[in-house]
């Protein structure tokens, strides 16, 4: 069985100077099982800065975790050897949000294809043409593309879609088993980021790959994956399937997200205002919740203690409102 | 209703010699249409349709490789009770920049990365002032405590830097500095774009209270249909240079016309929706090399042997939506 598992993964940043320093804990204490032989699509949703990138690092191993451990196969990936971490890396495969920077412009898009090619099958070499033009070929396909439409090519040649197509073809060489996608339709145009959207469906139904979606577009969220996990400053404050997480959030942190979905729908006049913070580093340091300076439903607690994680209505919450004693409240109100 | 902005015609290229290789780019291809007052028109379509050429072009920002190829563009200013129409592509380039931010205002695209990081806001402000002739300091700092207010941004921002900042509050930041002599008119380019759901969703009511309280004209651009949806009296549609529909906003959506905009508004996903969408089919013509006949033809599910020879004209079909298609009858372009 293969599994990747993260126990109290925890990453501090240092910010300020020598005589200032504190720390922002952009990541805390995330707690999550993945079971690789069951195709998923897993989405981490959350605004700008709740660390939904740092964690998609540190599992890709781009950053190392301050405290806790990110499991592969019940081996640390921090402590791996060289040749155990190349094989983890096989398995995990990364496709970053700007196609127009993952390629250098001066080099052809093939040529991305080849190094990774090379780089991950042992047994080839670059006499070995057309083995690895079989293995890129066959990647090219999954996304729909051909051989042809790609060879020779620079990346300016190809719309914003098609690029993001050749970096998760890129992706697909090594055969892994899971892809952590990071916001790959923010920069891809409104009419062609269903057909990517699409794609990450396809992969998943198909060819059974693994996919964390990292987004803070609910919308597509709800339309693909099978598990969402809210975060906020660093902590998951509410996971679950989608359909209970979305259509019925319960955080209030989460409410406040699907609220503001500026749903397509013609309502010039009916929308209701909301409420906004302002700097976002204090909000990193506050003691209790993170939310407490924004939360509508604020209580004393909220403000001195960091809420445990609950079960409530099928799903994940780290919120006072739902714990036993205070139960009455959520339905009060 | 009056018309602020009327546009005839209007051809702007982009023409580039290299070694004697003539390449024409046809970015905003022969548009005409009228902007009222007090409305919010948004403009959709894809990146590199020519939205920013067309929005560029009205601003009189026009440099090298582009050129204005014919048109007029006329802006309605009401001065002190003498109402007139400015031509404005016959304007010295001093008497533009005169209209600029008093009468028409600019948000930029990615406006939020235009701050100085290592000077402080306020002093951005100040040197914004300073680029404007005869503008007494006292008055101005009265202007900018009252537009920061109205903006709801709190006085301090004036004394930190901008990576001290959210997104949203360095994109209000920019509106502010685009907003602060109350133009009649503010045209925004993507200002949604690059923002998470919480800030965009800000940033459109930030938008649409600024309209209510100052009665001011809005020309939005954004590729993403559900900003248009939530703020918009009326939407024009663009494709390869041209505008293929224009509605209003509850007709864009309810009875899209042209199939690009049917591909459009049935690929929008929502909450609580799982039905499989199918995005545009293709990608879209490259500029330089328009195809023969209807420039959407090679993309479209329902061509017709018209649309690969003859190009459609844009023509109302009632007082207030138009489209050019040959499903719905209507002439074609003659050719120049």
């Amino acid at each position: 069985m293969n599994e990747l598992k993260l126990k109290g993964v925890t990453k501090l940043y240092k910010v300020g100077s020598y005589v200032s320093r504190s720390f922002i804990e952009a990541v805390k204490d995330i707690n999550l099982n993945f079971n690789l032989d069951k195709p998923f699509i897993f989405t981490l949703a959350g605004e700008s800065g709740s660390g939904k990138s740092t964690l998609a690092k540190l599992i890709l191993g781009i950053e190392d975790v301050t405290s806790g451990e990110i499991l592969f196969n019940k081996k640390n990936i921090n402590l791996m050897k060289k040749d155990e971490k190349k094989d983890y890396l096989k398995n995990v495969q990364p496709v970053f949000q700007n196609p127009f920077e993952s390629f250098n412009p001066l080099r052809t898009v093939m040529s991305y294809l080849y190094t990774s090619a090379i780089k991950y099958n042992k047994d080839l070499n670059e006499d070995n043409k057309e083995k690895i033009n079989s293995i890129i070929e066959e990647s090219l396909e999954r996304v729909g593309l051909s051989y042809k439409e790609v060879e020779g090519k620079y990346p300016n040649e190809f719309s914003g879609g098609q690029l993001q197509r050749i970096s998760v073809a890129r992706a697909l060489i090594p055969s892994p088993k899971l892809l952590i996608a990071d916001e790959p339709v923010s920069m891809v145009d409104a009419s062609l980021k269903m057909s990517i959207v699409n794609l990450f469906k396809n992969l998943k139904d198909k060819y059974g790959i693994n996919i964390i979606y990292i987004t803070h577009d609910l919308a597509t969220a709800y339309y693909i994956s099978d598990h969402i996990a809210i975060m906020l400053r660093g902590q998951i404050i509410e996971r679950g399937y989608v359909e209970n997480v979305l259509t019925n959030p319960l955080h209030p942190y989460s409410k406040l997200l699907k609220e503001s979905v500026l749903e397509p729908v013609p309502k010039k006049h009916k929308r209701k205002k909301i409420k906004k913070v302002s700097f976002e580093v204090e909000e990193f340091n506050l003691p209790g919740c993170k939310f407490s300076e924004r939360c509508p439903f604020v209580m004393d607690i909220c403000k001195k203690q960091s809420p445990e994680e609950i079960e409530v209505m099928d799903r994940y919450v780290k919120c006072f409102l739902y714990k036993k004693e205070n139960h009455v409240l959520e339905i009060t109100q | 209703m009056k018309e602020i902005i009327k546009v005839k015609n209007l051809k702007s290229y982009y023409v580039s010699n290299i070694l004697d290789k003539k390449m024409v780019v046809k970015a905003v291809n022969n548009i005409t249409f009228d902007i009222y007052t007090n409305e919010i028109v948004g403009i959709a379509g894809e990146s590199g349709c020519g939205k920013t050429t067309l929005l560029n072009t009205l601003l009189g920002i026009i440099d090298p490789p582009l050129q204005i190829f014919g048109g007029e563009i006329y802006y309605y200013q009401n001065e002190e009770g003498q109402e007139k129409y400015i031509n404005f592509l016959e304007l010295e380039e001093e008497e533009k920049l005169k209209l600029r931010w008093k009468l028409v205002s600019y948000v930029p695209q990615g406006s939020m990365n235009i701050l100085n990081p290592i000077r402080k806001i306020g002093k951005i402000f100040l040197d914004f002032a300073k680029s404007q002739k005869g503008l007494d300091k006292n008055k101005f700092e009265y202007l900018l405590n009252e537009r920061l207010e109205s903006l709801k941004l709190p006085l301090r921002v004036k004394e930190s830097y901008s990576h001290q900042l959210s997104g949203g509050m360095r994109q209000r930041v920019a509106i502010a500095l685009a907003t602060i002599f109350k133009p009649k008119i503010i045209i925004a380019d993507e200002p949604t774009t690059a923002l998470d759901v919480v800030m965009q969703r800000d940033i459109i009511d930030l938008l649409s209270e600024l309209h209510e309280e100052e009665k001011n004209t809005m020309l939005l651009v954004s590729h993403d249909l559900s900003i248009h949806a939530n703020i918009c009296d009326r939407i024009f549609i663009m494709y390869a240079g041209k505008i293929v529909e224009i509605g209003e906003t509850e007709d864009i959506f309810k009875n899209p016309l042209h199939p690009y905009t049917k591909f459009l508004i049935s690929s929008l996903p929502k909450i609580g929706d799982k039905k499989i969408k199918k995005s545009v089919p293709g990608k879209p013509p490259s500029l330089s090399n328009l195809p023969k006949g209807c420039p959407f033809h090679e993309r479209c599910p329902e061509k017709m042997d018209v649309c690969l020879e003859k190009e459609p004209k844009l023509e109302w079909k009632s007082n207030t939506h138009a489209v050019s298609c040959f499903l719905y009858g209507g002439d074609d372009i003659q050719n120049e």
